[in-house]
Parts: C-alpha cells; structure tokens; sequence
C-alpha cells in the first residue's frame, strides 16, 4: 500500500521537484497550493503526511496544524518553512507540527524525516530496512549483519540509517552533515571530516560484509549502492 | 530646568524689580505727602500764635517748635519753608526737621514766626516702608508657589503620564501609543503631532521590517529548487567531469546565498529589536553547550579546546541571541585553526576571551566585524559571522577588543557596561 503525502506549498516548481522525488519512494503525492484546498482535501481522505508550508497566500500554515490534527490524529504534520528557527520552529512544534524542516532543505533530508515520523506513527508494522545483508531496527537501534549483531556507535548508526533510506542516490557532503550533526556545513569548507566518518563505517562494513558498498562520486559525495 | 522652577524664577525676577520699584514709590510718595501735611499744620501753628500775640501782645516760645522773635522792619521776608537739621541734646544728634519762618506786622510791631516740626529720619521711614512692601510681597509670592504647585500637579499629571507612555514605547507589536487628552491645547496639539509621527514611523518600521523577512523568506524557495534540482543531477551517471564541478559550484552558492540571507535577517532582526526577553544566562553553560555541540569537529581536526573559568559569568540577554553570539565566535575560532591548534576559552564575572592560533595578525582588525569582510580566501567564509557577533555586543552594550599577541588571536568580550 503506497503512503499518501499532502504537499501544501505555493511554488508550483518546488511542488514539482518533491513529489517528483517522493515518487522513487514508493509515495504518493498530492499536492495543493493553499489552505482552503488543503482543507477540503482533507475531509475526504486520510493522508500519512502532509508537508505544510508556513506563508502561504490564503494565510498561515500555523494555523491548519490543529485542523489537520482535529481530523487525523494520525497524520504527521512536517513544517517546510523558510523563517527562520530562532522563533518559528519553536511555534510550529508547540500547535502540534511533527517535525520542522528549514528551506532550503535536502530532498534526502525530506526522505528521512517522513520515514521517521512514519515509523513514529505506526505501531504494528516491521519497521526493519534492509539492504543487501544489512538489516538495520531503528526502533531497537541495531545492526545484524548477516545473522549476527555489529555494534556502531550513534553517529554511525544514523549515517547508515541514512545511507539506506536513501539508497543508490547520491548524498552531498553538505546534507550527511547537516542530518547527523544537524548544523549547517559551517565546517564543510576546509576539513575532511564527513570523510573521515564515512571512512570508519565503510571498513565497518567491509569486515563483516566483504563488501564496499558506500561509493565515493567524486565531485558530490557518497552513494550506497550494491551493483 | 523644570517648567516650574524656571516659571519661579522669573518671578522672583520680576517680583524684585516691583519690589523696588514699589518701594521707591512708595516712600518718594509718602514723603511728599507727610510733607504736605506737616506743612499745612505749621501754617496753622503759625497762625495760631499769631492769635496769641494779638491777645497777648506776647507769646512764650517752646523751643524749637514754636518760636516767636520782634525784628526790624527791615527783615520782613517772605514766608520760608524748609527743612532742616537741629542739634537734640537728649539724642545727642543731628535731627531732621521741617521749618515754617512768617513775618507778620501786628499792632505795627513785627514779628518773625517760626514754627518746627520734627520729621521722621529718612532711614526709619525706609526700614519701616520697605519691611511693610517685603513683607506682603512675601505673602503673594508664597501664596503665589503654593498655588502654582498644586495646579502644577494637576495640570502636568496627564502630560507626565503620557511621557512615560513615550518612555515605554516600541514599535513591536502590540505596543501602540494612545496618548491621553490632557484638556490643555498646547499638550494635545503635541500629543496629536507625536501620534502622527509614530504612526508614520510603525508604518515605515513595518515596511522595512516584512522587506527584510520576506527578502530573505523568499529567497528560500527558489534555493530549496536550485538545490533539489542539483541533487537530483548528482544521480545521473552520464555527466562529464566539467558538468560535475560546475553543478557543484552552483550548489554550494546555492548553500552560501541561503546563508547569507539568513544571517542578514537575523541582523535585521536585531536591529529592529525582535529579540526582546530577557533572562540571566550563564555563558558557562552555553560554551560547554556549544563545545559539545562541536565535540566531533573538534576530535577530528584534533583540536586542544579548552574552557577554564574563574566565575560564572552571568548577563541578562535573549538567551538565543547569547547563543548566536557565542556559536558565531566559537565558529570563527574553530574555522581560523589548523588541525592540531589550541584554543583556549576562559571566563571571569564580566568578561571573557577566547584565543586561537595564528601565524600572523589579521591585516585589518578594525574591519573584521564589517559585513562581508573576510581575510581568509576560503568558499565557506561569508565574513558575517562575525558582524553578528558585533551587532549583538552592540545590542547589549558588551565591547569586543582584539589583539595579536604572542601568535594569538585573542577576543576580549567585555561586560561591564551591560
């Protein structure tokens, strides 16, 4: 069954690109351009996700979080906004959002919190991914390799998550960066760091699997991929 | 100078030349009066000793009012009025008086006729006039403080009320300022010219205000595409070596225009004092916070941070503006090493520094919190890192000093003043 997503957002080219994307993904999109759309959707149909834009021409995406929640409790709301987090961030949250993504974000970055928040959101299902003979429980935070279990510490942990959810694309140095350390690339410039971590979980991984999976693309940055 | 005070004054000015003025009257007026009146009663004297000596044919003198002495025809003069000054053997001093001299022919006899009175000495007449005008001046005038006073207080309790409306206001929301009537024109007349100006002033302040948020909001959007179109580039495995690095060029400017949008509304956003709560916060905690935050930076580019404290060091300040400002200058710090540097952090009660390594001094330190400007060549440097960390020491009144010591970049944040 394919996961439904609402996108309430203005700029039809940005609409475009994410559900575009999301598609790869085995979701379904939907997408409006304001408030009153959004809402009347909504009556009729239950959405997984929907990812709400803050400024919108009909008002404030702020104030249809307790409307979708009201309906759905179910659905998880995703912020996409571009103001800023000193204040808004902090507002969103607090009338019920499940997560806040600042503009410009990382379609890779998108991927993950959806995932994660559908993990959140449902109780029954296997929630193990698997790729290739990784099985990874982010639920439980572990590891089998094969059949036995491989610890990794935390950081390694989410950039492998990351990795497989989003497998056989590319991910930049800047967005493995901002998901595990959740700052922006201010370090980016001058330091070998994201390699040096990416370094450790690929011999990791080569130990128990023979394999090197995570490819370097040089010029962007990394790929999980098993052909 | 306070209204009343300066509104006292001239009327103490004021009141002193009346004073004077009055006074000079006054007693130039009563002497002529007095006079006047003497005057007439040594006429009268004198024509009553006339009447004596008719009777009589003679008259005792009393020394020195009323004196009568026989001369020669000769002498006959006109009648003399003036004043004049005799010797008082009880006084032992020269005493004012006023003289009457007549001649009169009676009987064929002639007569001088003199008759005196004595006058009040001109510096009692003085004391006592002056006394008298000082004295319901006084009255007036205290009389006069005390009024104005209490109609001062009433009259000015709206005005003073109102000022400290003025005091208090801001142009963030919802602070509006509503004046009270005051009753008095003049005061109205000022408050509807004040409301006037803040109500251009908040439109402005508005303007400016949703340009700077919507500049960089906006902005936002077309850089998520650009950024998202370029990550899905970076899948195709069909592209040239050329193709790669310039995709990647244009998506890290992406990434450095989306930063140097978002760092100026947030210097915006100072000036225009949105961050306005206030709590103590200890700069300990937010080091050792950030120094966490950046432990994995720091292990991997092995650097020696360390943080010593003598005190806690405590400001009252927007906590997110005190974390902004110490990331910013943790970051410049961190960014400005080499691997294996030191830095060395160290806080007293109000003051701080934090020193990095460097093989020389900046060129210019009077720029380095100037918007934009960077002396090192690299991408990642927009050189507003540290004009935020300017804008907010200036926000909060704290003074930043830099020297070069000792291969040291060394910050001193100063809070005294704050």
């Amino acid at each position: 069954m394919k996961k439904e997503i609402l996108i309430i957002e203005d700029d039809l080219t940005l609409q475009k690109t994410v559900s575009e994307y999301l598609k790869n993904y085995d979701f379904q999109s939907t997408c409006v351009q304001t408030i009153a759309a959004g809402k009347s959707l909504f009556e009729k149909k239950f959405f997984h996700i929907v990812l709400l834009d803050l400024g919108l021409p009909d008002g404030d995406g702020l104030d249809c979080i307790s409307f979708i929640k009201s309906i759905w409790d179910q659905t998880g709301v995703i912020i996409i906004s571009a103001r800023d987090q000193l204040e808004d961030r902090v507002d969103g949250l607090n009338l019920g959002a499940d997560d806040y993504l600042v503009k410009p974000f990382h379609l890779s970055e998108l991927n993950a919190r959806i995932n994660a928040l559908l993990r959140r959101n449902s109780q029954s299902e296997d929630q193990i991914l698997t790729f290739g003979e990784i099985k990874i429980d982010p639920q439980l935070n572990q590891v089998h390799i094969g059949d036995k279990q491989v610890d990794f510490s935390r950081k390694e942990f989410d950039l492998l998550l990351y990795f497989i959810e989003n497998k056989n694309k590319v991910l930049t140095k800047e967005s493995l960066f901002e998901h595990v350390w959740g700052e922006n690339s201010i370090f980016m410039d001058n330091s070998d760091f994201i390699y040096t971590h990416i370094n450790r979980l690929r011999k990791k991984i080569k130990i128990h699997t023979g394999e090197n999976y995570i490819k370097t693309v040089h010029g962007f940055g990394y790929k999980l991929d098993n052909q | 100078m306070k209204f009343l005070t300066r509104v006292n004054r001239s009327y103490i000015k004021y009141g002193l030349l009346v004073f004077l003025i009055a006074d000079f009257v006054i007693i130039a007026m009563s002497n002529f009066i007095i006079k006047e009146e003497i005057d007439q009663q040594l006429y009268l004297e004198s024509k009553g000793i006339t009447e004596t000596v008719k009777k009589h044919g003679d008259f005792r003198n009393i020394y020195p009012t009323d004196m009568v002495s026989s001369i020669g025809y000769l002498d006959v003069k006109k009648d003399i009025l003036k004043d004049t000054l005799l010797y008082d053997v009880n006084e032992d001093e020269m005493l004012p008086y006023r003289e009457l001299t007549t001649y009169k022919s009676i009987e064929g006899e002639h007569y001088k006729i003199t008759t005196r009175q004595m006058l009040m000495e001109f510096d009692d007449l003085f004391l006592l006039y002056t006394t008298l005008i000082s004295l319901v001046l006084l009255l007036i005038f205290v009389g006069l403080l005390l009024f104005t006073r209490r109609l001062n207080i009433s009259l000015w309790k709206t005005f003073n009320t109102n000022i400290e409306k003025i005091k208090t206001y801001s142009f963030t929301p919802p602070s509006k300022l509503d004046l009270a009537e005051t009753g008095i024109n003049e005061f109205d007349e000022l408050n509807e010219v004040l409301s006037m100006m803040s109500g251009r002033l908040e439109k402005d302040y508005t303007a400016t205000k949703e340009f700077s948020a919507n500049a960089a909001h906006e902005l936002q959007t077309p850089l998520a595409i650009i950024r998202n179109k370029c990550e899905n580039l970076f899948s195709d495995s069909d592209l040239n070596k050329k193709t790669i690095e310039t995709i990647r060029e244009i998506y890290l400017s992406a990434d450095k225009l989306s930063g140097i949008t978002k760092a100026l509304l947030i210097l915006a956003k100072i000036d225009n004092g949105q961050f306005n709560e206030k709590e103590m916060v200890s700069l300990n905690e937010i080091f050792k916070y950030w120094m966490n935050s950046f432990q994995d930076v720091i292990q991997d580019r092995k650097l020696d941070v360390s943080i010593s404290a003598v005190d806690n060091c405590q400001i009252l300040i927007d906590k997110r503006l005190a974390n902004l400002l110490i990331q910013n200058i943790f970051v410049n710090s961190i960014k400005h090493s080499r691997n294996g540097d030191q830095i060395s952090i160290f806080l007293a009660k109000d003051y701080f520094t934090i020193a990095n390594m460097g093989e020389v001094a900046i060129l210019q330190p009077g720029m380095i919190f100037n918007r934009f400007y960077t002396e090192s060549p690299n991408i990642g440097s927009t050189g507003i890192g540290l004009a935020i960390v300017k804008k907010i020491a200036d926000h909060y009144k704290i003074e930043i000093e830099y020297t070069f010591k000792d291969f040291k970049h060394l910050f001193t944040f100063n809070l005294k003043n704050c």
